[in-house]
């Protein structure tokens, strides 16, 4: 077929846009389209146009697996939204929309959760440092309660084991008085 | 307009893609709404399940991490989806040297499961020859072939994808179904005869 562009290829191009177009639609018909664009059965465009026919049925759109769709989305956004889906298809409600339901519980704010970063994407060395200084931070918290609490305890017992200016002269005054 | 305002299943995709910005809920409709033809596209271009899974997958990471980047200057964000996909499908070819010996295994098998047991290892022939073709094909023909047939997007639809515009892409599937044609008669296989085949037997099955 020639690659040089004149008129003819132009309407041989139009003529395998149009039947494209109709296997889309399921409505190709050769014949009323080779008729139309003037040409006969036997010309050589009709093989083009049922080699086009063959390549459509050769070609079905196939389907990903709903577990990895789920897994993928998990990834991506996380797992509040995805957990949500399933719980709210378990209740089997009948006419239920739940694109519906889970936008309107995001209306609500109930669903927050996820907006939490994905520690899952940070690099490994981040991951480490993030866990290093949460231990840190968790250990300098513990060790700040023992402090409080221990502190709480010994001031609890300094007066009367010390006793304070002021104690002993209400002592003092307290026995007077008596 | 807050998060808790949007309501994501009905947005526009200009308003998401927007949203998806600072919201991975956003992105999440976003997800739902490609998935499947993402995973199609690097189904068809790779030949089985496990690496179109993996190469889906990071089309949308790569997504998610360079959306804020996304600028719509006339090219919709589904061509710029498509253009991550052709990108890394790519690189998955020159990394894997294995552009031509693509299994067909998997969609073969599983389309031919309604038809009757005679037919079966006729048509995985046909459509196996007619496969190694189209794998045969350059890069961007495939691509066309793809979407046109599996996508059934427009011509106008293709250029956008494609950055070319819509009688480039008229002239390119000429040129495509030509030399397809060219390579089953070189092969000794003419397309009319298996079409021949194929209506003969849905006349039987008719008749039967």
């Amino acid at each position: 077929m020639s690659i040089n562009h004149n008129s003819k290829d132009d309407r041989i191009e139009d003529l395998l846009s149009d039947h494209a177009a109709e296997i889309l639609n399921g409505t190709a018909n050769i014949e009323s389209l080779l008729n139309k664009y003037g040409l006969s059965k036997d010309a050589p465009e009709a093989m083009l146009m049922v080699l086009a026919e063959r390549v459509f049925d050769a070609l079905p759109q196939v389907e990903p697996s709903p577990d990895f769709v789920k897994a993928l989305y998990h990834d991506l956004v996380g797992s509040t939204d995805i957990n949500l889906r399933e719980w709210l298809r378990q209740l089997q409600i009948e006419n239920l929309n739940i694109n519906q339901t889970l936008d309107r519980l995001r209306q609500m704010q109930l669903v927050q959760l996820d907006r939490l970063p994905n520690l899952r994407q940070l690099p490994r060395r981040t991951q480490f440092q993030l866990a290093a200084g949460l231990t840190l931070a968790g250990v300098v918290y513990v060790a700040s309660r023992v402090r409080r609490e221990s502190g709480g305890i010994l001031s609890s017992f300094l007066p009367t084991a010390i006793g304070t200016p002021t104690s002993t002269v209400e002592q003092i005054d307290k026995s007077a008085t008596a | 307009m807050s998060f808790s305002d949007r309501d994501y299943t009905n947005a526009e995709e200009m308003d998401l893609v927007e949203w998806s910005k600072d919201d991975t809920h956003a992105f999440g409709e976003l997800y739902e709404r490609y998935v499947t033809r993402i995973y199609n596209y690097c189904f068809y271009r790779t030949g089985n399940q496990h690496d179109a899974e993996d190469l889906t997958a990071r089309v949308f990471m790569r997504a998610l991490k360079h959306i804020t980047n996304y600028d719509d200057r006339g090219v919709p964000f589904s061509a710029w989806l498509y253009r991550i996909a052709h990108n890394l499908v790519a690189n998955w070819h020159r990394d894997n040297s294995r552009r031509k010996i693509i299994p067909l295994d998997d969609f073969l098998t599983s389309k031919v499961e309604m038809d009757a047991p005679e037919d079966v290892t006729e048509r995985l022939d046909e459509e196996q020859h007619l496969m190694v073709s189209v794998n045969g094909l350059p890069e961007d023909r495939q691509q066309l072939l793809f979407l046109k047939f599996v996508e059934r997007l427009s011509n106008a639809e293709i250029g956008e994808i494609m950055d070319r515009t819509e009688g480039a892409i008229k002239s390119l599937y000429h040129r495509t179904l030509s030399s397809l044609h060219d390579d089953l008669i070189s092969r000794g296989l003419g397309p009319l005869k298996a079409l021949g085949r194929k209506k003969e037997r849905q006349r039987q099955k008719k008749n039967s």
